[in-house]
């Protein structure tokens, strides 16, 4: 009898154990950029849900999509991406449709961020596919030393007198954008067939002038602060400024004439999501104003719950879109960024 | 009975020899496998630890073969950019083309030899890094890359980098995974580049040789020597893995993970930090889940600065490790097994010499218990063993004589248990029929179970219980479920006599009749034959007699045989007769109460009551059926509830105080309240009541009655409201307000508090009445009703007493008598102007205008009738006034009014005239150097000279005057500030303003004073607002807004009269105060009273703690500046420096003072 008792109080705490084992094998696989999953925000999400949260950043577009398609989705539930690179996982079935009813902190989103239909791209036949969270615009940072008078215009960038003393960015797409509008085409995200070459051509001028391509804003700032750098094509926006000012770097940022990209990142839930509801729970989380404001205070993005101080009124934004070719641009960027002459194009 | 005690022997389960054997046999085997096993764990230890060692050294020597490749790829760099080819390379012509074609030739025959290498490629610093020489592996072909196929590679760091170094520097690239796109082999493997600058024909840098090597190549063949046990880790400076076992955890960082050496092998870190050259690990490792030793060292690696490193580690599993330790094993197993075997047999030998004539007792002892026979024992030894035997054998003697005792005790033990279960039996069948009479059974069912009972208790007895008939002359049935029908039934009905059986004769003489023997007894020779037909030998049959001593009828017990009593049979026919004579009075009290209980229900329904009872809780505990009726509830929804539960709550205290009363007073009570019935309807209920109590005087609750009153109440109030209120208007008539003027009276003398009455007559309302008739006039008289009580406050009274005339009374009014007659005169205002809007008679426009007579109740000592009178009084004098107006009773009020009337007027005009002025007084430092003024208002009146702000300011606040004077001020004093801009004794000189509420509440202040500011150009810090308690206590939420919104602009706070009023820490520290200003009262005696001095040193400490500034107004002598100074405050205002001074003084006083101090100077 006595034995018993003892045997049946060991088994029930084995299946306790074992219980509370299954429990905390609930797990949230976050594909995201630094800074937007950071531990103590994810701790208190994983205490308040007592799950396991799997943070995995990127640094790339394109090595987003290199860890989200080879697994179609399976390996993630959620991910942070820009409307124009959703696109191409609402194509491929990677992102799902979301339940705005379990979003409820979209309430608190500024009216732009809310009218969902607005944003080029997040909507497909009635469903929201993806939930805005930061955004940042792509201007350009010069060295205040070496400009008397702010520059106005990308073109800057091609310009000899500075070779060797210019920075861009490592992708495919937004150099493609940045080398269209640079040259005037009317819709930089839609090269007509007929301009591909001339553009190609010109982003080989671009490697020719620059000192090399960044990745991250880190890389860039200590790049920056190495090499004697007068211009930067900020890809990351006022994150980027905050970072080389803090490095000591006399700087300036401008949105020129041509108008600045800008991203816009939304969260999205992936089709190999185990448990949606859970994945909504992570986004309806970051859209509190404790966890947003915080993206803003570390990261200096800006958040879609707070107007961002400093933009000029007149400064033109463009937002990212889906390119006309995604493949075909990344083909022949790795092929100039790689140094193949231009009659090769 | 010697069962009892006795103790069935046992056969020995496990003898004391095996327990002691097993025990010492245990304890040998576990010294000994504990000493092997220790021996076993240090030697184990001292293996790791040198394992772990030896482990370190190895991958010292492995780092140093790694470092070797590395410089050896350096090597063929440096010695390929410095041959002549190399520099011709990069020169022009033919000689260039020769070179290149040569470097190609040579380049391959390196990609050959080395199968490391993946790429080797001299560029050029000119044409954007253009490639001059190149050779890929491609696959398992070596390829060279010419022409246009050349690729421009300035932007990426091994060349840009490598060209800034000296002739004969080596640039080694970080560990990357090559994504460059072109014909090799080496893409998306993790790469080294080795690259060296070369020189050109003119001797200077013209170009970079670079070697690509593929990583993982030398790696395996740096594992190539090893076991394949050991594994090889290699890591960055930041701890990311290059190589490890499990190839998906390299290169985390190229994909945005991080996998770090010192997250599995926490001591690297040491390494990381700098902190140590090597260190031996020992940890699960996740790769291959078994337990691991390893060692890991820092190799140099990288720039020549030598600050860049890599990690290499090596690990190991321990059981491999181990291995040599299994002959060690083997040995201690053997030496633990030969030592547990030695201590075993030991063991077994002691037991069994210790045990032996403990046995020999057990058996003596065994057979004792078996047959209670004293046997000999045959141990004789002197020890403690011999000791036990002899105590043995005595104590089995005594246990014998012990036993014969008890067997005599137990016998009469158990006599004493039959009596006493009898007994208890008895009591039992008592209280069994106590509760059955309890319970509201019906007679015959009792008396059934007391017969029942006695027969259980006696088997062998017959009972029966017959009763005396209400004549008292013949016994009927009462109960014998034991006796025969027929003799039941030839029984019932007999009579009772001498010599009538034995109950017959029992009940006739009282007396308990013993018949023995039937057959030969005389008192049954005419029932004998009956008694032989039922079975009966003999019957004892007992009188049953009342409380009173009447007899109710007999208790009878039968035999079957001829039987003669014993005592206890007295005893119990006695006891049964008695319980039976119970039962029978209880059932009588029970009917006669029932009987009661329902004539009185019947006559309370038939007058229209229910009937309730509740508890002490005032909870129902019974509701008869009429309360329907009344309550709309049946009796079953009300148990449980108490009846406040169904009354309005305004009717609830009412109750409760009068069953409170009740109870105090012991006395029946009376009360109406309204019912809230299901259907929602109220319903008046009128109650009667009184308290009960037990017969110790505890509360237990009230009962009474209840009844619809509701048709009675209804008639009632239509009675009453006929006597107390107007028909027409619906407003209290002369009755209720002579009644309600009483009330307001008493109410006044008690609270100090003024009150007013007001005599309203309509000016023509004759004429209306006669022109356009009765019924219009009450149409207007109903308008006029109306527009009174909406000008009047709650708690006032408005009444009609007939005609045209209507009287209001004001309660609550101030204290002071003319503030009083203020209040009063703004609500006659009010009234006159209400009623002199045009009224809509039938579709008829129509004006009318009132005259009001107003009396105070003051002087207390007037009755209703005199005060109406002097508002009569008061209302003529209105008429005679010219109709339209409003006149007090007593002329010094109305002369009060008058001369507030002019002020306003005067006050208007003086505004508009510009009779008001800004007095300005200096405040000043402890140098008594000038900081500012603080703005005064004066007013020079034409006739009246200069009048104070205390004169005026309360009546321009209450006229709303307050407003424009404010703004002039504020106006006159920016103006000031900017004039003083002029001259550099003033230019800095702050000027305090004070702000009323009604000012500072203005919507838009804030706006006011921006525009002020901005229009005047002066600079918002020399302007301070001055500011009152009480308009801070007041609205704070909006205050404190409007604060900050002027602090936002530049503007000061200074908080004046500090300390007179109510001062909230709380609020003053959310406040954006700079000053707080020390009320004069405090200064005036802060050099003799001492709590003003405790007061105003507890301010400035304040202050201080808040970071604010402190000034003392009222400053007037040298010892209360003194005394201020001491206790901190360096700021004062008062007549010691200056008395307040128009303008053109001010300055004259500002420049001789500054003069006055140049010369000093």
């Amino acid at each position: 009898m006595h034995s018993n008792f003892i045997f049946g109080r060991l088994f029930l705490l084995i299946v306790l154990l074992c219980s509370t084992q299954v429990q905390a094998e609930e797990v949230l696989r976050v594909l995201a950029w630094p800074g937007y999953a950071d531990a103590d925000l994810v701790h208190a999400f994983e205490q308040r849900y007592r799950v396991r949260v799997d943070v995995t950043t990127i640094n790339l577009d394109d090595e987003m999509w290199e860890r989200l398609s080879v697994g179609k989705g399976q390996d993630f539930d959620v991910f942070a991406v820009n409307t124009a690179e959703l696109q191409r996982y609402i194509d491929s079935g990677i992102s799902i449709p979301i339940n705005l009813v379990n979003i409820p902190n979209t309430a608190s989103q500024l009216p732009r961020f809310r009218d969902l239909a607005a944003i080029a791209g997040i909507m497909r036949q009635n469903k929201v596919y993806a939930i805005p969270y930061t955004y940042s615009e792509m201007g350009l940072i010069y060295d205040r030393k070496a400009f008397a008078v702010p520059p106005d215009s990308f073109t800057i960038m091609w310009d000899k007198r500075y070779k060797g003393r210019v920075l861009a960015y490592q992708s495919s797409e937004h150099n493609f954008s940045l080398a269209a509008m640079a040259l005037g085409l009317k819709n930089p995200f839609q090269i007509p067939e007929s301009e591909f070459r001339r553009v190609s051509h010109s982003l080989v001028e671009l490697r020719r002038n620059v000192l090399t391509f960044y990745s991250s804003p880190e890389e860039a700032t200590a790049l920056f602060m190495r090499n004697h750098i007068a211009l930067l094509f900020g890809n990351y926006g006022t994150q980027q400024v905050n970072l080389l000012k803090k490095s000591g770097a006399d700087i300036a940022y401008v949105i020129p004439k041509e108008g600045a990209l800008a991203w816009l990142d939304c969260w999205s839930v992936t089709r190999g999501a185990k448990n949606p509801g859970l994945a909504e729970a992570w986004i309806n989380y970051t859209l509190e104003a404790a966890v947003s404001h915080a993206l803003t205070v570390r990261q200096g993005l800006s958040n879609t719950l707070e107007e961002t101080p400093g933009l000029r009124k007149t400064d033109k934004i463009i937002w990212l879109q889906r390119v006309e070719n995604t493949d075909r641009r990344a083909a022949l960027w790795d092929r100039i960024i790689a140094g193949d002459l231009p009659e090769k194009f | 009975m010697t069962n009892l005690i006795r103790i069935q022997p046992e056969r020995v389960k496990f003898g004391i020899v095996v327990k002691l054997g097993i025990l010492l046999a245990v304890f040998g085997v576990l010294a000994a496998g504990l000493t092997g096993y220790y021996t076993y764990q240090a030697t184990r230890e001292i293996l790791v630890k040198k394992a772990g060692e030896e482990l370190v050294q190895s991958t010292r020597i492995m780092g140093r073969r790694f470092s070797n490749s590395a410089d050896a790829v350096a090597r063929d760099a440096l010695m390929f950019a410095g041959t002549p080819d190399a520099r011709d390379v990069f020169g022009g012509g033919q000689t260039a083309e020769v070179a290149r074609l040569r470097m190609a030739a040579q380049f391959r025959s390196l990609l050959a030899q080395h199968s490391e290498y993946y790429q080797v490629r001299l560029i050029s610093a000119q044409n954007n890094g253009i490639e001059r020489v190149r050779v890929d592996r491609d696959g398992s072909s070596l390829k060279t890359v010419s022409g246009a196929d050349l690729q421009e590679k300035m932007q990426y760091p091994y060349v840009y980098e490598t060209l800034r170094l000296a002739e004969g520097d080596v640039h080694y690239s970080r560990i990357f995974i090559n994504r460059e796109a072109g014909a090799h082999s080496g893409q998306k493997k993790p790469t080294l580049q080795v690259a060296t600058p070369v020189a050109g024909p003119d001797g200077k840098v013209a170009g970079v040789m670079v070697i690509n090597v593929n990583l993982n190549k030398i790696f395996a063949r740096l594992n190539a020597d090893l076991r394949s046990e050991y594994q090889l880790y290699l890591t960055n400076q930041a701890g990311d893995f290059l190589v490890a076992p499990d190839s998906a955890k390299t290169f985390g960082f190229d994909y945005g993970r991080r996998y770090l050496v010192q997250d599995t092998f926490k001591p690297v870190s040491a390494i990381i930090d700098k902190r140590a050259e090597t260190i031996a690990v020992r940890t699960v490792s996740d790769h291959q889940a078994v337990e691991v030793v390893g060692g890991f060292a820092r190799i140099p690696f990288g720039h020549m600065s030598g600050s860049d490193f890599v990690i290499i580690g090596m690990t190991v599993p321990l059981d491999f490790v181990l291995a040599e330790t299994a002959a060690l094993t083997r040995n201690s197993r053997h030496i633990v097994i030969g030592f547990s075997l030695a201590a075993i047999l030991m063991s077994i030998l002691v037991a069994f010499l210790f045990v032996r004539p403990l046995k020999r007792l057990v058996v003596a002892v065994q057979r004792f218990s078996e047959t209670r026979a004293l046997t000999p024992i045959d141990v004789d030894s002197r020890d403690e063993l011999g000791l036990l035997a002899k105590s043995v054998s005595q104590m089995q003697e005594h246990i014998l004589g012990h036993l014969a005792d008890l067997n005599k005790q137990n016998k009469k033990l158990q006599q004493e248990i039959a009596e006493r279960e009898r007994m208890e039996r008895y009591e039992q069948f008592r209280n069994d029929t106590l509760e059955l009479l309890a319970a509201n059974n019906t007679i015959s069912v009792i008396l059934e179970s007391i017969v029942r009972g006695v027969e259980r208790l006696h088997p062998e007895m017959l009972c029966s219980i017959l009763l005396l008939d209400k004549e008292g002359k013949h016994l009927l049935k009462g109960a014998a479920p034991g006796l025969p029908d027929f003799y039941n039934a030839a029984i019932d009905g007999a009579a009772i006599g001498m010599g009538e059986g034995s109950c017959g004769t029992a009940a006739f003489t009282g007396e308990r009749v013993i018949v023995e023997d039937i057959q030969t007894h005389p008192y049954w020779v005419n029932y004998k034959a009956l008694a032989v037909q039922a079975g009966l030998g003999a019957c004892w049959s007992q009188p049953i007699l009342s409380s009173a001593g009447k007899v109710l009828g007999t208790f009878a017990i039968y035999h079957h045989e001829a039987h003669r009593p014993e005592e206890s049979d007295i005893a119990l026919i006695e006891q049964a007769a008695r319980l039976v004579g119970i039962a029978i009075e209880h059932k009588q009290a029970e009917d006669a109460l029932l009987y009661s209980e329902q004539r009185f229900r019947d006559v309370s329904d038939a007058a229209g009551e229910y009937l309730w009872e509740v508890d002490e809780n005032s909870v129902y505990t019974y509701v008869s059926r009429r309360v329907v009726d009344v309550k709309g509830y049946t009796p079953e929804e009300l148990l449980g509830q108490t009846p406040m539960a169904f009354m309005p709550g305004e009717d609830i205290p009412l109750v409760q105080e009068s069953i409170h009363q009740a109870i105090a007073n012991k006395a029946p009570f009376r009360l109406q309240h309204r019912d809230i019935t299901r259907s929602g309807a109220i319903h008046w209920e009128e109650v009667n009541g009184v308290p009960f109590y037990d017969e110790n005087g505890k509360l237990l609750g009230l009962r009474g009655t209840g009844m619809n009153i509701t048709e009675r109440k209804q008639t009632e109030e239509a009675i009453n409201s006929l006597a107390f209120y107007d028909a027409l208007t619906g407003l209290p008539n002369r009755r209720l307000l002579m009644d309600r003027l009483l009330r307001a009276l008493t109410s006044s003398a008690r609270s100090k508090r003024e009150g007013a009455l007001l005599f309203i007559d309509l000016d023509n309302f004759k004429t209306l009445n006669d022109t356009l008739g009765h019924d219009v006039g009450d149409l207007l008289l109903q308008q006029v009703a109306l527009r009174l009580q909406s000008c009047v406050r709650e708690g006032d009274t408005v009444a009609r007493l007939g005609g045209d005339e209507f009287v209001v009374i004001l309660e609550d009014l101030s204290e002071q008598v003319m503030d009083a007659a203020t209040q009063t005169e703004m609500l006659g205002e009010a009234i006159l102007h209400a009623l002199s809007q045009p009224y809509l008679l039938g579709s008829q426009p129509y004006r009318n205008t009132p005259s009001i007579g107003a009396t105070l109740f003051y002087s207390h000592d007037q009755g209703p009738e005199e005060l109406m009178k002097q508002a009569d009084i008061a209302m003529y004098q209105a008429k005679k006034a010219g109709r339209n107006t409003l006149r007090f009773f007593d002329p010094r009020m109305q002369d009060n009014i008058n001369a507030r009337a002019q002020l306003e007027a005067a006050l208007r005009n003086g505004l508009a005239a510009g009779e008001f002025q800004l007095y300005y007084q200096i405040q000043v430092d402890d140098a008594q150097q000038p900081l500012g003024a603080e703005a005064l208002i004066r007013w020079i009146h034409p006739e009246r000279g200069m009048v104070l702000p205390a004169e005026f300011i309360f009546l321009a606040e209450e006229t709303g005057l307050i407003l424009p004077i404010g703004t002039w001020v504020l106006e006159t004093a920016c103006a000031q500030l900017k004039a003083w801009q002029q001259s550099e004794l003033a230019r800095e000189l702050v000027l305090a303003v004070n702000v009323s509420a009604k000012q500072f509440r203005q919507p838009d202040f804030v706006v006011q004073l921006r525009e002020l500011v901005e229009r005047h150009a002066i600079s918002p810090a020399l302007l301070k607002l001055e500011l009152t308690e009480s308009l801070l206590l007041d609205d704070t939420e909006e205050t404190i807004a409007t604060m900050n919104d002027l602090s936002e602009i530049g503007i000061q706070f200074s908080l004046d009269d500090f300390g007179a009023g109510y001062s909230s820490l709380q609020y003053i520290k959310r406040l954006p105060i700079d000053q707080l200003k020390i009320d004069q009262s405090f200064v005036r005696d802060i050099v003799v009273d001492g709590s003003d001095k405790a007061i105003v040193r507890t301010i400035i400490a304040m202050a201080h703690s808040l970071d604010l500034n402190v000034i003392a107004e009222g400053v007037e002598t040298e010892a209360q500046r003194l005394s201020l100074l001491s206790k901190g405050c360096t700021h004062y205002q008062g007549y010691l420096f200056s008395k307040p001074v128009p303008i053109t003084q001010f300055d004259a006083a500002l420049q001789h003072d500054a003069l006055k101090n140049k010369k000093i100077k």
